[in-house]
């Protein structure tokens, strides 16, 4: 049955749905690369506590006290990763989260209020997000 | 009036015969939608996209107006099932839905030699998935909405070859679309104006 249609559809392609295939594929492929494996060079820090917001660069090592409801979180920058260091609160599940470096990556402190977050794949390097798509 | 040249019963009528199966292909696709709404996905915007096999297979069958009235009924039935016909997400369906079946449309009459279901259900998808990000990133989420891109475009070109797969199939070995297709006429509306003409 499997093979019936594998056969049959093989012989009712044409020419233009292997072009097409084949750029679909490749334009995936491309987008994969391009937003999940973003040099972190051009990447900022964001960092978020109720309505204020805060922006730091990845590449600027620094360490910054972040104040929350609780009291001061602290969150490292330093080469060109974010962590928490110190936080007020009780299960320290943000100084448990680790490492982030990545655009899309993010830390929360729910206790804090504190959420943390690597944004700027579209931004870097003037690559317009019309660019990548048809 | 001349009656030895008309080919189909008279009392059906031409407008009857389009409208059956503009109804009945609507009809199918609110079939699928429900069909769709069941099948758990892990998350709510990642679609198979089954709703769009009549659209698909009716490209060869209607003129653009019917096929357009077709689409809408997609629409509507789509936000009906999904309950979100008068939400916001509505805009993203209706635009994702709108430019692809036009994509296709166009695809099908320029290429139909060139190209089978697949090409053009690959085509589709894309169009479809891309007009939904770049609506999501103006209405409401910004540019952050990208990380969630390739995923969401994977899925619909897996999704969209195997539909492709499915409407190759279905064109080939149904009798009702031979049958509808004998009356459209291979090249969509000629055989049809023929008909009309013989009435008239």
């Amino acid at each position: 049955m499997i093979v019936l249609i594998i056969l049959h559809t093989m012989q009712k392609l044409k020419p233009l749905d292997v072009v097409i295939a084949a750029v679909a594929s490749g334009l995936v492929l491309f987008l994969f690369i391009r937003i999940y494996s973003t040099p972190a060079e051009n990447a900022s820090v964001v960092i978020r506590v109720n309505e204020d917001t805060w922006r730091y660069s990845l590449d600027i090592d620094r360490e910054i006290a972040v104040p929350g409801p609780l009291g001061e979180t602290f969150v490292h920058i330093e080469n060109g990763q974010a962590h928490v260091e110190e936080s007020p609160c009780k299960n320290k599940f943000c100084i448990a989260a680790g490492r982030i470096n990545r655009p899309g990556e993010w830390i929360v402190c729910l206790p804090n209020e504190v959420f943390i977050m690597i944004e700027g794949v579209m931004e870097s390097d003037g690559l317009e997000v019309d660019d990548i798509v048809f | 009036m001349s009656s030895e040249n008309t080919p189909v019963k008279r009392e059906n009528g031409i407008g009857s015969e389009i409208i059956t199966k503009i109804a009945i292909l609507a009809a199918f696709s609110l079939f699928l939608s429900t069909v769709e709404y069941m099948i758990p996905k892990p998350l709510p915007f990642l679609r198979i996209g089954l709703a769009n096999l009549p659209i698909m297979v009716g490209l060869a069958l209607f003129s653009l107006p019917e096929y357009l009235i077709l689409v809408t009924l997609k629409i509507a039935g789509q936000g009906l099932i999904n309950g979100t016909l008068f939400s916001y997400i509505f805009i993203y369906s209706a635009g994702g839905s709108l430019a692809s079946s036009l994509m296709m449309y166009l695809l099908y009459k320029l290429f139909h030699n060139k190209i089978s279901y697949i090409g053009i259900s690959l085509v589709g998808a894309m169009t479809s998935n891309s007009v939904q990000l770049l609506l999501a990133q103006y209405l409401l989420f910004g540019s952050s909405i990208w990380i969630i891109a390739p995923p969401f475009l994977l899925m619909g070109l897996v999704s969209s070859i195997l539909l492709g797969i499915f409407v190759n199939h279905f064109t080939d070995r149904s009798r009702w679309y031979s049958s509808a297709l004998e009356f459209t006429g291979l090249y969509g509306k000629r055989g049809r104006d023929e008909i009309s003409h013989a009435e008239t």
